[in-house]
């Protein structure tokens, strides 16, 4: 079921409606309307998948109640023992049992993500594509996102961060919470649990704001996203040697319009879907064009990816005693600077190998990935070097000149990475970036694009450009600290709709120009 | 809030966006739409005893004034563009309810009918305008195909609401302005013809522009539309609507109108597989099945390159003729003879086919050069020669840098980087004609 469909629109009225009047006559029960809503959109996306959500939710609901329950049974042997040594014993024993059990859960649910995603291409890369062990399985809807979330509970509730959930219904609720099963965000329980399960009652400013939040990402999928993919697609299928690097760049950046069009307004349209019953979900993207760093975009895109990596990869693995050790000695060796960042820089490559493994198991995901890191780990590494650099140029780091360039800079750094993200053949992802740097001849970009025939592309990028300048003015209106929506609200009520209906025709003109409606990116992940 | 207040805004918010809504409609929905014009000519239709019913290639080939003509008949092309099945069976539906005499349906009936889930405007078009006198039929419609799988869940279930999104001008400012005119009253309607379209009557439209086959875009028709197996919901669409002739015993003929014999030969084999899957098909129900793509000549020459407006449909032209040419087989048909020897079978029709029909090249940057490639869609026995040239805007003339030579590759080296003008000329062996076909294409280098 899309979104953007008569179906889910008519589907939405009615659990908005059920919710309500259910929050009406039985308040407590709210929970259960969205649980069956949750599982009906679930179901409609193909019954055969329900087994897969079940068993993620039953494994991490059961194994965060076997770690509570193992944490009070070790509470209770330690409260009978007077001797330190025996109450460490104790707690250790329990502890390896914990492990033992977060571990198996970890390999189970993993395991399904990584036998339903990446099994078929490995097969692929032993030769054995055709193999009767080839997994035949379509993708589960958001596998990945309520993986990771589930994943999320288990860590937390193992390192005792909150009471795990007794109800095995409200914890399916929290993974199957269906705003979020298309393309997340990845929420945490301690922040969406306590929503998911209050009380809530209608609310007409909350609602304008899920609304606009809903057209808002129609408008960026639609007027942006959707209407930019055939551009994007013959600027960058089939680069030859030939190919005006003006051209290559030119279909990068639209890509990246694109990208951020299609990612961040099916969030926003999931957010304002969950808005509208009164659930805040986790914020996935701030403004990532006006990161002044590689880190500070990654810090402001995918939030919650971002967020969960940090937690549950990066942290723990910067941590650990061999990292500590090669601090230490590189410390000592390299000097403090180097000391302090080594193990950081060493974890972020890992922690963006893993999220271009994430995206996908094919080699230009993870050449991706690995220059994320690189470079990330390169700007850490060499930081005091840049620092005083700007001091021999007399720079001002903190002035608004040096911040337009750090916002341009990052948006060069982002953009080279999306070579290696969209050109799916990594020859010829270096051949673009080759193009690009050496053969750039910006004269023949209108002759090389027209000649591509791209259907209506001229109208395309026009509504592309005024849906883009809108999606700018929201955003920097949010960079200086402005909430667009508040504005909006507090002005009179006809003018509220004559935005919406501005922000429908564009959506809707996203349509007249490509009908066929492409499927969200992130979707499948 | 009082409720007062919250109803007044809701009416507001709704009048707002309805207006909005209306507007949009008002500037973009176009003034003739095909389907509107088409059922226009139906209502006002009194005697119908043909009926031609499919997509836009059979909406432009059957010309009803010459087939009545040739076979004495009172015909009527219900077709339109990208016509469903479900939507040719509702216009079918329709026809029957309301003319007792009808004794013939034509189905004009291309594969890609019985391939696509595909786009589903003309259906809104379609059942929009069927239903203006009809309130009752309409909601009914509307819920059929909106059950449909084709839209069910998908952005055009919503789109519906906006009827502008799926039917509108072309978006250019002279067409929208234009379309404004024409609705505020200070332009008349262009007469029978709108947007190039010429409108004759009895619900057929046609245009007059041939297509060149060496210099217009011409893209094959599997190429266009895939060439998927026949999909099992679409086949039984097909048996309802055989099924509905054959009880209210109305003979049903199933046409496939011609392509350009290009699209034909890039098909493969598989053409006369899904033909015969046709035949069978239809044959089950007394029906019969006929490709005049297979035509022989004395029936239909399909070998003709003025006949057609684009890469897919005929022009006036065509119309006439191949509507000749289909009185003619309904005459044949009436009279009890047998028809079969007008069509080739499969072999036969290959074989007849030894000569180049298009001519597609590719070309590539490589060593300095620009790789140039000649495809030609010809058939399996034609033997081909080649002969590649470069314009020279200097000269204004073009400058023959291979010549003819049976290699259908060659590298073209410049003097400089640049965007090159080439050609690829092609021709049958042993044949002294400048060119059977050409081709054009820019590369840069």
């Amino acid at each position: 079921m899309e979104l953007y469909s008569l179906q889910f629109v008519l589907f939405l009225c009615g659990a908005l409606t059920c919710y309500y009047v259910v929050g009406r006559v039985r308040p407590g029960a709210q929970w259960v309307v969205l649980l069956v809503a949750s599982m009906g959109f679930y179901l409609a996306s193909g019954w055969q998948n329900l087994a897969f959500i079940l068993l993620t939710a039953v494994s991490c609901w059961f194994m965060g109640r076997r770690f509570a329950a193992l944490d009070a049974q070790a509470k209770a042997e330690r409260k009978g023992l007077r001797d330190r040594a025996q109450k460490k014993a104790v707690r250790e024993r329990y502890q390896r049992r914990k492990r033992v059990l977060l571990w198996a859960v970890l390999a189970l649910n993993l395991g399904v993500l990584a036998y339903i995603k990446y099994w078929n291409a490995i097969l692929g890369a032993l030769g054995q594509a055709d193999s009767p062990l080839a997994c035949r399985l379509l993708l589960p809807l958001g596998l990945s996102f309520y993986t990771f979330q589930s994943l999320s509970y288990v860590i937390d509730t193992y390192n005792g961060k909150y009471d795990p959930e007794q109800s095995l219904p409200k914890y399916l609720l929290f993974v199957s919470w269906f705003p979020q099963l298309i393309q997340g965000p990845i929420n945490r329980y301690d922040a969406l649990a306590p929503q998911l399960l209050g009380t809530h009652r209608p609310d007409a400013e909350r609602s304008w704001r899920g609304l606009l939040l809903l057209s808002f990402g129609l408008l960026k999928k639609y007027a942006i996203a959707n209407v930019l993919v055939s551009s994007v697609s013959a600027c960058l299928d089939g680069i030859e040697p030939g190919t005006p690097g003006s051209l290559v760049a030119f279909g990068i950046l639209l890509y990246s319009a694109q990208q951020y069009a299609d990612f961040s307004g099916g969030i926003d349209m999931v957010r304002g879907v969950s808005e509208l019953f009164g659930i805040e979900m986790a914020q996935n993207f701030r403004q990532p064009y006006f990161a002044t760093s590689l880190g500070d975009f990654w810090r402001r895109w995918h939030i919650s990816l971002g967020a969960w990596m940090r937690d549950y990869v990066f942290y723990p693995l910067a941590l650990t005693a061999p990292m500590q050790r090669l601090g230490k000695w590189s410390g000592r060796t390299f000097g403090q600077h180097i000391g302090r960042t080594l193990p950081a820089s060493l974890a972020n490559v890992v922690v963006f190998l893993l999220v271009g493994l994430w995206h996908g198991p094919e080699p230009h995901y993870l050449l991706w990935g690995l220059y994320n890191g690189l470079v990330i780990a390169i700007a850490d590494l060499t930081m005091p070097l840049s620092r005083r650099a700007l001091e021999l140029l007399r720079i001002d780091a903190q002035g608004a000149f040096w911040h337009v360039v750090r916002v341009l800079r990052t948006f060069l750094v982002v953009n080279i990475g999306w070579y290696f993200d969209r050109i799916v053949d990594p020859a010829q992802c270096f051949l673009g970036l080759r193009n690009t740097l050496c053969a750039f001849e910006p004269q023949l970009l209108a002759g090389a694009y027209a000649s591509l025939n791209v259907t209506d592309a001229l109208k395309c990028l026009a509504l592309a450009g005024v849906a883009c300048a809108i999606v700018f003015a929201v955003s920097l209106a949010a960079e200086r600290g402005h909430d667009a929506a508040a504005l909006l609200l507090a002005r009179p009520f006809a003018l509220r709709i004559v935005a919406l209906v501005v922000m429908g025709l564009c959506t809707l003109m996203g349509f007249v120009l490509v009908p066929s409606a492409e499927g969200f990116l992130y979707a499948n992940f | 809030m009082r409720i007062s207040k919250l109803i007044a805004r809701v009416l507001c918010a709704v009048a707002i966006v309805w207006a909005a809504n209306a507007l949009a409609g008002f500037v973009l929905e176009p003034v003739a739409s095909n389907s509107r014009a088409m059922w226009q000519d139906y209502r006002a239709t009194e005697r119908l005893d043909t009926l031609y019913l499919g997509t836009s290639i059979p909406e432009q080939a059957f010309y009803p004034q010459v087939v009545d003509a040739q076979a004495q008949t009172s015909s009527f092309n219900m077709c339109s563009s990208a016509q469903h099945l479900e939507e040719s069976l509702m216009g079918l539906e329709r026809a029957l309810a309301d003319h007792a005499e009808l004794r013939c349906v034509v189905l004009g009936l291309e594969y890609d009918s019985l391939q696509k889930v595909g786009v589903s405007n003309p259906g809104r078009a379609f059942v929009r305008y069927k239903n203006v006198d009809d309130p009752l039929a309409a909601v009914r419609d509307t819920v059929t195909l909106l059950a449909d799988d084709r839209l069910l869940g998908t952005a055009d279930s919503l789109n519906w609401v906006f009827p502008w999104v799926n039917e509108h001008v072309y978006l250019l400012p002279t067409d929208i302005v234009s379309n404004v005119r024409v609705k505020l009253g200070k332009e008349a309607l262009p007469g029978a013809s709108w947007e190039e379209v010429e409108r004759l009557g009895q619900g057929f439209s046609t245009t007059s522009h041939v297509f060149d086959f060496n210099e217009d875009l011409a893209v094959p028709y599997v190429r266009t539309f895939g060439g998927a197996p026949f999909d099992e919901r679409k086949l039984d669409t097909l048996r309802r609507i055989c099924g509905l002739c054959q009880e209210r015993g109305v003979e049903l003929l199933v046409v496939f109108p011609p392509l350009p014999v290009f699209s034909v030969l890039s098909y493969g084999r598989k053409y006369f597989d899904q033909g015969a899957q046709i035949r069978a098909l239809v044959g089950e129900y007394g029906a019969r099945y006929f490709d005049f793509n297979l035509a022989r000549p004395e029936l239909y020459d399909v070998t003709r390159t003025d006949v057609f407006a684009d890469f897919t449909h005929l022009n006036r032209t065509g119309a006439e003729a191949f509507s000749a040419s289909f009185g003619r087989l309904l005459v044949e048909l009436r009279a009890g003879h047998d028809v079969d020897g007008l069509f080739y079978g499969p072999d036969e029709y290959l074989a007849s086919k030894d000569y180049v029909d298009l001519l597609c090249v590719e070309t590539q940057a490589r060593d300095g050069g620009i790789a140039v490639s000649a495809e030609p869609i010809a058939g399996e026995g034609a033997q081909l020669e080649y002969q590649m040239l470069v314009w020279r805007p200097e000269r204004q003339d073009w400058e023959v840098w291979r010549d003819w030579d049976a290699s259908a590759e060659a590298l073209y080296v410049p003097e400089g980087p640049g965007v090159y003008k080439l050609r690829v000329c092609a021709r049958e062996q042993g044949k002294d004609v400048p060119y059977s076909r050409y081709r054009t294409v820019e590369a840069a280098v």
